[in-house]
């Protein structure tokens, strides 16, 4: 078991410092690269708190969607090589027009990308969702 | 640039200012990438048709010449064409292949005052002086910019194709996804989208490829330059026109749709008034989507770069995660049809 606080809150804890202490003594042309590193933080604490959750489910959408195989994604390497092959079944099957309008999936391809988009950006920028 | 290269630029713009002597007062690196280096140069100039004080900027590649994008002379051959037809650029004013001199090929243009920071440019009122007259003046340099027209000896090292622009683009960006190890079904649904509405191939003109806020300087009276050219070829000139209003170059100012500063209407203005031409705004909707599709892809580029260590960045890494939420915006403009 390991010890806590685990690692997405220390990035939480860094990230304040970074922002409420370290950000206001540096010079004006450093401050931008200041805030790229506290984004980069933000990015990373939002995915390990989510962990595999969204990809497996992605991958469980995916599977079938393109009437694949449900395989076996035990470790995250199997689970990455299982969602590259299935993504690229579906890119194939939209560049051949399987979501042109008037196909019969079309919808719930446009759904599953749109829900695959907005997981990613709520890792990436959740503001963006709100605007 | 060492006490020799100094001294040997000196020489040079001597020989290219027709000047019985320069002296260099002031070299400095003002910002260095993997591509190409500006220094800043002042210099007094004794003798010749440029006699007086020299402000001025000197762009070289840089030292490990990462070539992605035109060379120093295509550069400038652009940046000549774009001044002799009106737009605001920096003057370029002697350009140097001989890599004896420097040790690589380099131009010296005029130095122009500003700043071309967006985050700046939308939110602090200051720059750019009044915003309606802003948003024209962009409108009007842009349509400068489209009285270009090919054929132009001074350009003909820009590619030329035969398709609708729109279709080439498509294609283009399809060669690329093809190359990568991860799939984008997204992109992919937005690129059918594209191709299925993409408009006939028109009137062709040159494009600036990256006209946008960021890429333009402007001082507190208004603009005082057109930047980054290295993206300039030729294509349909709405392609520019829907790169600029797209929202995500609107850098968080989603109520100013010509580019974070305006509004469509007085940039729309100002490019109608010099170009005599109106816009078919129908057909800029459709440059949009392009626009989020192009910036996409460029994105997975730059994160490539960072990726595959050609270019270690932070800058470069986050721009990956900039990548989803164009995804979103491209489904929500094409969900329809």
């Amino acid at each position: 078991m390991r010890d806590q606080p685990t690692g997405a809150e220390l990035l939480a804890a860094a990230q304040k410092v970074m922002r409420e202490r370290i950000l206001a003594i540096l010079p004006a042309d450093r401050k931008h690269e200041a805030l790229m590193i506290a984004n980069a933080m933000s990015i990373a604490a939002r995915q390990l708190e989510q962990g595999e959750a969204p990809e497996r489910a992605e991958l469980q959408a995916l599977a079938g969607l393109c009437e694949l195989t449900p395989v076996e994604a035990g470790n995250p390497q199997a689970l990455h090589a299982a969602l590259v092959e299935a993504n690229r079944e579906l890119a194939s099957a939209i560049r051949a027009g399987a979501a042109a309008p008037g196909q019969t999936q079309r919808g719930a391809i446009l759904a599953h990308l749109r829900q695959v988009a907005r997981q990613r950006v709520l890792e990436s920028n959740p503001k963006y969702l709100k605007a | 640039m060492n006490e020799q290269a100094t001294q040997a630029l000196a020489q040079f713009l001597a020989g290219a200012a027709g000047a019985s002597a320069v002296q260099i007062r002031e070299m400095r690196l003002l910002s260095g990438g993997a591509i190409q280096e500006n220094w800043l140069l002042d210099a007094e100039i004794n003798g010749g048709p440029h006699a007086g004080t020299l402000a001025a900027v000197v762009r070289c590649d840089s030292p490990s010449e990462v070539s992605v994008s035109h060379g120093r002379p295509q550069e400038y051959a652009l940046l000549r064409t774009a001044f002799d037809a009106g737009v605001t650029v920096p003057e370029p004013l002697w350009l140097c292949e001989d890599r004896e001199v420097i040790g690589r090929p380099f131009f010296v243009m005029r130095r122009i005052g500003g700043t071309a920071a967006a985050h700046l440019m939308v939110k602090d009122g200051r720059y750019g002086g009044d915003r309606r007259q802003l948003a024209e003046r962009l409108g009007a340099e842009l349509a400068r910019i489209h009285s270009i027209r090919p054929p132009q000896q001074s350009l003909d090292f820009l590619p030329w194709y035969e398709e609708a622009p729109a279709l080439h683009q498509v294609r283009k960006f399809r060669d690329y996804l093809d190359g990568q190890h991860t799939p984008h079904p997204t992109l992919e649904w937005g690129l059918c989208w594209l191709e299925r509405h993409a408009p006939p191939r028109d009137e062709i003109t040159l494009v600036h490829g990256d006209f946008r806020t960021g890429n333009y300087m402007a001082d507190e009276q208004g603009l005082t330059g057109v930047l980054d050219w290295e993206f300039a070829g030729w294509s349909d000139p709405l392609q520019d026109i829907g790169w600029f209003c797209a929202k995500c170059w609107r850098f968080g100012r989603n109520d100013q749709e010509a580019g974070g500063v305006g509004s469509r209407d007085d940039f729309y203005r100002g490019y109608e008034t010099v170009s005599g031409k109106p816009i078919n705004r129908d057909l800029v909707r459709y440059w949009e989507v392009m626009a989020h599709m192009n910036w996409a892809v460029i994105s997975i580029q730059q994160a490539q770069r960072h990726i595959s260590g050609e270019e270690e960045s932070l800058l470069l890494a986050l721009t990956a995660h900039i990548t989803p939420e164009l995804e979103l915006e491209i489904l929500n403009m094409t969900e329809n049809d």
